[in-house]
Formats: C-alpha cells, structure tokens, sequence
C-alpha cells in the first residue's frame, strides 16, 4: 500500500476514538511502555539462562530491566486508573500508593542487586538470584486486573 | 501545544521513527516462533516502546525528567541486537537479505549501537537538550527497515 495512504489511514483509525482523552491515554501509555520493557527484556534474558540465545547478552538484559523499573515509579504517579480491560491498572495502585510505590522501590533495589551480581560474576552468580529477585507475579496479583 | 496536535505529534514520531504503528506484539504469540526470531524480536520491541515513550516526551505528551534513562535503555538494547541476528535464521519479519549482505546489515547495527551510545552519554556528560539535538540521526530505525524488514 501507499504510505501516504497507510499513514493517512492508521492516523484516521487511531486518532479519531483517542482525541478526547489523549492525556489519560498518553499516562496509561507510558507506563505500559516502561512495563512492556520489563517484560520483552526479562523474556530475553530468560532465553539467555535456556541456551536459546547468547549467554554473553545477558547481563545487558539485567542492566535493561534495572533501568525500566527506575522509569516505574514516575510512570504510575498520574492517577489515572486503568479502563477495566484484564491486565490493566487497578484502581488500588492510588488507592494504596504506599504500598505500591515501596514494592516499586523494592524492585528497584533487587534489580539493582541482580544487576551488580550479574557484572561481577555473570549468570553463575546472578542466576540462583532471579527467582528471589522477580516481584512481577505477585505486585501483579494485586494491582492488575485479573482474567476473571 | 493542543492536545491533539501532541498526540498527532507523538504518533507521527513513532512512525517516523520506525515505520510500526502495529501495537507491541506480546509474549503468547512468541512462543510459537523459532528462538532466534522471538529473541531478536524481543530486543526489536524494547526499543519500540522505548523509543514510544521518548516520542511522547518530545512531544509533550509526558514529563521530560526520565530522558536520560530512556536514551540510556536505547543504547543498552541497541547493544544487543546485532548479536540477536547472528544466527542465521530466517522468518518473522526479516528478510533474507539481512544474511545476503550481512556486512551492510552489521555495520548499520553498529552504527546504530554508536550514535544511541554517544547520544546517552551525551545526556549524562551535557545533559538532554545536547543528545536530543541529533537524536533523530541516531534513531535510524526505518532506514534499515525499508531494506531488511517485511513492508508493513
Ligand atoms: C509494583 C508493582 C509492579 C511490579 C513490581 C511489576 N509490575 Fe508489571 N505491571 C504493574 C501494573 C499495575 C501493570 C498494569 C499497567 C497498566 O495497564 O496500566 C503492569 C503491567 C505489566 C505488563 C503489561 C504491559 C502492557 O502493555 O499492558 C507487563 C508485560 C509487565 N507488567 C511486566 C512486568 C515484569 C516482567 C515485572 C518484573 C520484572 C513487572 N512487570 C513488575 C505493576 C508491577
Ligand atoms: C540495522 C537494522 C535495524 C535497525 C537499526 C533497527 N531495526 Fe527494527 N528490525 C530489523 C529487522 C531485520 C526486523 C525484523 C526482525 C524479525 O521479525 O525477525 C526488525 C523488527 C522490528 C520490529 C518488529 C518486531 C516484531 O515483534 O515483529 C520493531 C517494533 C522494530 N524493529 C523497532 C525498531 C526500532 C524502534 C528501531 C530504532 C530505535 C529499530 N527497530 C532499529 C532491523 C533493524
């Protein structure tokens, strides 16, 4: 297809429904990019830890995933609760905003942990880390909406 | 600027950037793909959101303090993806040109990998103003797209 064409037309696709709301809609994006960061970078360094891809990369994946939780923190504060879909934000997240901004900041100091380990003596020392390291499951549990 | 104009902006910089308007392709349909393509796939889309969220900053359309930890994430993905294509293993997007001529094709990953590189250092070195006046030169993602990926 033409790009003009393509573009025209995913911009008509995507702007129209999103105008109204596009500064909640730009709040909940950021924080899903921060998260998705988090997700596609843990699935890589995961794949490093399996053989299925370079071993050599893995500490560069633990230094990513330190980094996207230090974006965490700012990405939540804007209230804006999440639109009720699975996975979204729950309305908790402002609700306790104690809690969930201390595991936030406990995430960032296991990263941080894992990250310094995994430089100094790569998967063999940060490898039995990771399981104790990884708050995603269970501040998911609480604060994302479930699959019913 | 209006909202609307930021998030016109913030969308035109993502397709600028990257050529993608496609949302971030999620794990469940990875795990049917051979390793490699979901290993390099994987690093594709950490720079697609990261570069998603240094977009809407440009554009305004969120807070500006997290720029330098952006650019950073940039450059230490942009790090790994030349190895993430060394197994020859077509499919996903790529094309079969990246391995036809893989010396073109790495040296555009290396020049990638330098100008994120220098362009985070310089934020931490002169702060952000200095790396985001030549950012888009370093976030050359379409130019190796339009050869080596599938069209869109
Ligand atoms: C302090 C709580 C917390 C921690 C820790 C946390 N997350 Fe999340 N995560 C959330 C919330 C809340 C959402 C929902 C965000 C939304 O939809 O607005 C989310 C969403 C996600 C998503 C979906 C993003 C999208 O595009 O919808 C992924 C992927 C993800 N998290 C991965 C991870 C991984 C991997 C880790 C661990 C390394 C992690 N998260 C740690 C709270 C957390
Ligand atoms: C030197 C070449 C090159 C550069 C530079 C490059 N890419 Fe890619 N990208 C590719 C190739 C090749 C593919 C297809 C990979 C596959 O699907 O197997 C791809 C795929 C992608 C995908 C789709 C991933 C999926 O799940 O299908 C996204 C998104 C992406 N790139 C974003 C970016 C962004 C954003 C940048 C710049 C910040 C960038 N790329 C820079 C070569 C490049």
């Amino acid at each position: 297809m033409n790009r003009l064409v393509k573009f025209g037309m995913a911009l008509a696709i995507l702007v129209a429904p999103a105008v109204a709301q596009a500064d909640d809609q730009d709040i909940m994006n950021y924080r899903k990019q921060v998260m998705t960061t988090l997700g596609q970078q843990a699935a890589a360094m995961n794949m490093t830890l399996q053989g299925k891809a370079p071993a050599e990369q893995f500490v560069s994946h633990v230094k990513t995933m330190h980094l996207a939780i230090t974006q965490a923190k700012k990405a939540f504060e804007p209230k804006v609760v999440g639109d009720g879909s699975i996975g979204s934000a729950k309305a908790e997240v402002w609700a306790n905003w104690a809690d969930f901004s201390k595991r936030i900041d406990e995430q960032v100091v296991k990263l941080a942990a894992l990250e310094k380990a995994a430089v100094e003596g790569g998967a063999a020392k940060a490898g039995p880390m990771i399981q104790a390291s990884l708050d995603c499951q269970s501040c998911h549990k609480m604060y994302r909406v479930p699959k019913n | 600027m209006t909202r609307r104009n930021k998030f016109l902006a913030s969308i035109v910089f993502a397709t600028l950037i990257s050529g993608t308007m496609a949302p971030v392709a999620f794990a469940a349909d990875a795990a049917a793909k051979p390793d490699a393509v979901a290993y390099r796939e994987a690093i594709m889309n950490t720079l697609d959101v990261q570069v998603a969220a240094l977009g809407q900053i440009l554009s305004g359309a969120t807070p500006d303090d997290q720029v330098v930890s952006h650019l950073e994430a940039i450059a230490e993905t942009a790090s790994q993806a030349l190895k993430s294509f060394e197994a020859k293993v077509e499919g996903g997007e790529a094309l079969p040109v990246v391995w036809q001529k893989w010396d073109d094709f790495s040296a555009r990953m290396k020049d990638f990998q330098v100008k994120t590189r220098t362009a985070a250092d310089t934020a931490k070195a002169q702060g952000k103003d200095a790396a985001l006046a030549n950012i888009l030169d370093a976030l050359r993602c379409k130019d190796c797209h339009d050869i080596y990926r599938k069209k869109q």
